[in-house]
């Protein structure tokens, strides 16, 4: 009988050169070993034979607890996946069951549905209806509060020639084209503009200088242009209004005169007398 | 003996390792299927729950949704007041010449357009009118204010003022001439 012992000895030990040779040999010494020696002493041979089978029994051993160590791992990832895939199964039921319960009890208002879904219809129609009405109504004390805006706005010594105002739904604008003494009533004309609640983006578009006519003839006329745009065009910007330069019932003269005539925002057209006559 | 010992512990890492892309399989896949398995019924159960709670409200409270149907149409009606069922054109320049010699200005043109204006859709239709006025700005904005003061609504679209030197008179306010274009409605549902 041949047996390999392949995990006594170490087959690459200290001074083996080739160990598969080694090998060879031990297995050769061990086959004649129990020939030469059974005769002699069988004492001796019975025990190396329950230390080999010791030595195998070893070997079983540690492969299987090897084994068992490996299958360690795949028992508790199997544990752990039933345990998942079963409370998974759970939650799936129980909110199936919610879900049941709810389409049941929507069956059971089913003829409310259609009642609900026409008076949804009709609010909604109506409230368009009524924003739109709305909007109208809000959008058209605005030409007025603007124009006031601007011709209140207007210093003593500066005088508009003309304004253009367009209230186009996608931005409305107005365009000023006017005439001052000196640039300083042109710069206190813009920021009385931009503090006005009803104007934004105010916007010196040409300041030139002319020379004056009539009384005016030895001095420099300043002309310039201004755009700016209305605020208030949608309800939410008038539905809080801030108080207004003048009341819209009885709109001012835009131009308060120092002397109380009824001055005109709108003056003469390259033509200082305005100015004159309002400062009689 | 430490090569068996290795031979076990290399089978015992195999095991492990087995284990552990078994379980990255199941992370991966199953676990994220039922994952959306479980957020699919959740979404339904909520997008159930809403419509439920819609009719139940409804069903609850039926009475007050038709008060509330009542008032908004009860506001529609007021609000229509605003919007007459014919432009009735004569009446606005009746109207219109009214303002304009209350507030001292002259109404020198009145261009209705020859059509009206409908967006698709809308419940109300609207024209144009072209208009002149002479007069000071003061007069004109008390006409313009007296205009947004009417029940129908009447808005200013555009407005151009201007004055000649021929207007000039000293003393006195400057005459303007205004041109511009105003936008009235009517209900047409």
């Amino acid at each position: 009988m041949i047996r390999i012992d392949l995990g006594t000895e170490d087959l690459g030990g200290k001074g083996s050169k080739n160990p598969f040779k080694k090998l060879l040999d031990r297995l050769r010494m061990r086959n004649a070993a129990p020939r030469a020696s059974a005769s002699a002493d069988p004492f001796a041979s019975s025990s190396q034979g329950v230390f080999s089978k010791l030595a195998g029994v070893g070997t079983i051993l540690i492969l299987l607890i090897g084994l068992a160590g490996a299958v360690v791992p795949h028992l508790a990832y199997t544990q752990y996946r039933e345990f998942v895939v079963k409370k998974n199964e759970e939650t799936k039921k129980e909110l199936e069951t919610q879900l049941a319960g709810l389409t049941k009890e929507i069956a059971r208002l089913v003829p409310f549905q259609k009642e609900l879904d026409s008076y949804e219809a009709q609010k909604k129609l109506l409230r368009e209806r009524l924003d739109l009405i709305q909007n109208l109504l809000s959008s058209r004390g605005t030409p007025v509060n603007v124009l006031d805006a601007v011709g209140q706005s207007l210093p003593t010594k500066a005088w508009l020639t003309s304004i253009d105002f367009d209230a186009k739904p996608a931005r409305p604008v107005i365009a000023l084209a006017g005439q001052s003494i000196t640039n300083e009533e042109v710069a206190d004309y813009l920021d009385k503009l931009g503090e006005s609640v009803y104007l934004n983006d105010v916007v010196l578009d040409s300041l030139s200088f002319t020379k004056g006519s009539g009384s005016l003839s030895n001095s420099d006329i300043k002309t310039f242009q201004i755009s700016l745009f209305p605020k208030g065009l949608t309800s939410s910007q008038r539905a809080t209004p801030k108080p207004a330069p003048a009341a819209p019932a009885t709109p001012a003269a835009p131009v308060p005169s120092e002397t109380g005539e009824a001055a005109d925002g709108v003056a003469v057209k390259k033509n200082p007398s305005a100015f004159k006559r309002r400062n009689k | 003996m430490r090569a068996k010992l290795l031979l076990a512990v290399v089978i015992f890492l195999g095991g492990v390792g087995f284990a552990a892309y078994e379980y990255y399989e199941f992370i991966s896949t199953e676990v994220a299927e039922m994952e959306v398995e479980q957020e699919a019924l959740k979404k339904k159960i909520m997008a159930k729950q809403a419509d439920y709670n819609r009719l139940k409200g409804f069903a609850q409270n039926i009475e007050i949704v038709k008060q509330e149907l009542r008032d908004l149409n009860l506001q529609l009606e007021a609000a229509l007041d605003h919007l007459p069922k014919s432009f009735n054109l004569a009446a606005l320049l009746r109207k219109l010449t009214s303002l304009a010699q209350n507030s001292g200005v002259e109404l020198a043109s009145f261009k209705p357009e020859k059509s009206e204006t409908r967006s698709e859709g809308q419940f109300f239709s609207s024209i144009k009118i072209d208009f002149e006025l002479k007069g000071t700005f003061a007069q004109s904005l008390l006409f313009f204010d007296q205009l947004t003061r009417l029940k129908r609504i009447v808005n200013l679209e555009t407005l151009k003022i201007s004055s000649r030197e021929s207007n000039i008179n000293k003393g006195s306010a400057t005459v303007a001439e205004l041109t511009g274009s105003m936008r009235t409605y009517r209900f047409t549902e």
